[in-house]
């Protein structure tokens, strides 16, 4: 028994070592690291991908790329993250503890292979680089939404004068952003109730919680957590007419009211921009980290006709066409 | 396919990851198997220790230093854990999971979400590469010297009357009182020990991986119940000495297990996880199976594999 079982086990391992196919080429190896899927961060990948394409990187044709979605668990974030850095000449992470995970696996490898990172909000907070311009072999892209802004537009919807916070209370984006909410409500004199959460399954009852206390507006960051559940709580936020503002696109289209967004896709497409200077062989540290710049305000029409409520004319013209 | 590059990722991967999960497989041992409860709170313990461990290197602490402390506040919520079930009366299990719920605030408020290691601060791996100047040396060195100690110390203390009398009462608990065991005492003292082996892998884990989130522990029990279950598969070990190997061994297996699917080209990481519970189910439908011919395994009455075994042998 004890045999058979040894011998089932290394025929598995021999089996899966030669389903790897054997092809050493000079294609040049592009890894991606994400911590999970959803919209918003596949929407940096593909947008990544996207640039690349371009400028002349085609997958197949002269490079490879190998995508990794880590689904939240970081034991295989980190092994992922080993694999990277040890079998490709760029790795590109998105989220911060993506790009932490490939930075200390790059070290750790002793190679100095350019780690790009995308959808990181604060990463010098975060100890991903020291500045945006000493950054060693790290350059990306920051996804700091413009929460003041957000946070602004519950002004321009009459009787709004208490609203809620969702995020995640592990997410290090989503505190940053909770920090500046709570700053940005204190100023424009609004009530802020905080609905942290710390799993999927307490959204809802976060949720139901802020609406009780008779929250009338809801601002949702960029958060992981959250914009991975934004469908589920649509009919919810339609229900009790809760203008939602959300900071990214992706979120504001699921189940959102409104949101000057963070584009991820465009955010992608910049650090794409970035990975194409340094495959052409310029220096790294000649590249500048870059934060989002231009945020289109993202309007979910469905939420107006459902609710009966009715667009700001002040807003209407800011109105993406 | 870079056959080098593959083969030095599994090999440096697999081994550094699967020793200390090794270790978290030790302690999880101790409360599942040996005191019969399954301990939750392994889920945020393990962070726990990591976060702590980081944030006092942050603050200045030597990283030995920092690793005794993760370690001493886990033996204490190893305490509390077992305290909420002996003197309060909560049921166990249900007891661990209040402690994974509570320690989720501290993970939070001293990571703000997330910790990293410091420029210029090292952890206990960096200090030891300057004897090796070679990281992927230093951190095997380290975590077999580590697994080493601690599982023939957990090997040497339960074959004490304190470690034995421990084991007693897990086995059968009025047994064990009726012998004048106090199992009150022993309970507490095994899940000390047990979050104590927990938060020790997890402090090394967050110094080996320099950066840990405040929900990185997602999981942690479910992988040590793999490596048990994996290493009861392989060895179907029947005596105490055999089962603590079979945890180191499943903690490498585990890993070359993940690292192989991972590495496969052009997986679909989104079915890791199915993946990885597929692989569970027949890990645990093995073990319960070889346990079901074991039963019935006698001279007299071999079973269909004992006669296909000689058959072989003959």
């Amino acid at each position: 028994m004890k045999k058979t079982l040894r011998i089932l086990l290394l025929g598995l391992f021999a089996a899966s070592s030669m389903s790897l196919t054997s092809c050493k080429d000079d294609l040049i190896d592009i890894g991606i690291l994400q911590v999970m899927t959803h919209d918003a961060l596949n929407g940096a990948r593909d947008g990544f991908i996207e640039q690349l394409k371009e400028e002349g990187f085609v997958e197949g044709e002269n490079i490879r790329i190998s995508k990794n979605a880590a689904e939240g668990d970081t034991a295989t974030e980190n092994s992922m993250a080993t694999k990277l850095a040890t079998s490709s000449d760029l790795v590109f992470g998105i989220s911060t503890s993506s790009a932490l995970a490939l930075k200390s696996a790059v070290s750790d490898a002793e190679k100095e292979t350019p780690v790009l990172y995308s959808a990181v909000t604060d990463p010098i907070g975060a100890g991903l680089i020291k500045s945006v311009t000493d950054h060693g072999n790290i350059v990306g892209t920051s996804d700091a939404g413009p929460t003041s802004k957000n946070i602004a537009l519950f002004k321009e919807f009459a009787g709004i004068t208490k609203i809620g916070i969702l995020y995640n209370q592990a997410e290090p984006n989503s505190q940053v952003q909770k920090k500046e909410c709570q700053k940005a409500c204190d100023d424009l004199g609004l009530t802020l109730v905080d609905g942290g959460v710390t799993a999927s399954n307490e959204i809802f009852s976060s949720l139901s919680g802020m609406i009780g206390e008779g929250i009338k507006g809801l601002f949702v960051p960029t958060d992981n957590l959250i914009a991975s559940s934004m469908q589920a709580l649509k009919e919810t936020l339609i229900e009790n007419k809760i203008v939602t503002v959300c900071a990214d696109k992706a979120s504001t289209d699921k189940g959102g009211t409104l949101g000057y967004s963070v584009d991820y896709t465009l955010l992608g497409k910049t650090t794409g921009k970035m990975a194409v200077r340094i495959l052409k062989g310029e220096k790294i540290s000649s590249i500048t980290c870059s934060l989002s710049d231009s945020f289109p305000l993202e309007i979910n029409e469905e939420f107006f006709t459902k609710t009966g409520l009715s667009l700001p004319d002040s807003l209407a013209k800011d109105k993406k066409i | 396919m870079n056959w080098s590059a593959v083969l030095q990722f599994i090999f440096t991967d697999a081994p550094t990851q699967g020793l200390i999960f090794a270790i978290v497989a030790l302690g999880v041992f101790l409360s599942f198997k040996i005191l019969n409860v399954a301990d939750m709170s392994v889920d945020s313990l393990f962070p726990f220790a990591g976060i702590v461990s980081l944030s006092l290197i942050n603050a200045g602490v030597p990283a030995f230093i920092s690793l005794l402390i993760a370690v001493a506040l886990g033996m204490i919520v190893g305490y509390i854990n077992a305290a909420l079930h002996v003197y309060l009366k909560i049921n166990p299990l249900l007891a661990s999971i209040i402690v994974m719920i509570a320690l989720y605030t501290p993970n939070v408020i001293i990571s703000k979400g997330n910790v990293t290691l410091l420029e210029g601060k090292n952890s206990i791996f960096m200090e030891v590469n300057s004897l090796f100047n070679n990281m992927i040396a230093s951190k095997l060195v380290l975590l077999v010297l580590f697994v080493l100690v601690f599982f023939v110390a957990v090997y040497w203390f339960f074959g004490t009357e304190l470690g034995l009398s421990i084991r007693a009462s897990g086995k059968n608990d009025s047994m064990a009182k009726a012998n004048g065991i106090n199992t009150k005492k022993t309970y507490i003292l095994g899940m000390i020990l047990s979050d104590g082996l927990v938060s020790l892998a997890g402090a090394l884990y967050g110094q080996m991986s320099k950066h840990f989130s405040a929900d990185g522990g997602r999981g942690t029990i479910v992988i040590g119940l793999a490596i048990i279950f994996l290493g009861e598969v392989i060895f179907s070990s029947k005596s105490f000495k055999l089962s603590l190997l079979s945890l180191a061994i499943g903690g490498l297996i585990y890993w070359l297990i993940i690292d192989i699917i991972i590495e496969i080209p052009s997986f679909n990481t989104n079915y890791l996880n199915l993946t990885k519970a597929v692989f569970m189910t027949l890990v645990i439908s093995i073990y319960e199976l070889k346990k079901k011919l074991a039963t019935h395994n006698n001279e007299e009455n071999p079973t269909f594999m004992e006669r296909l075994k000689r058959k072989i042998r003959a």
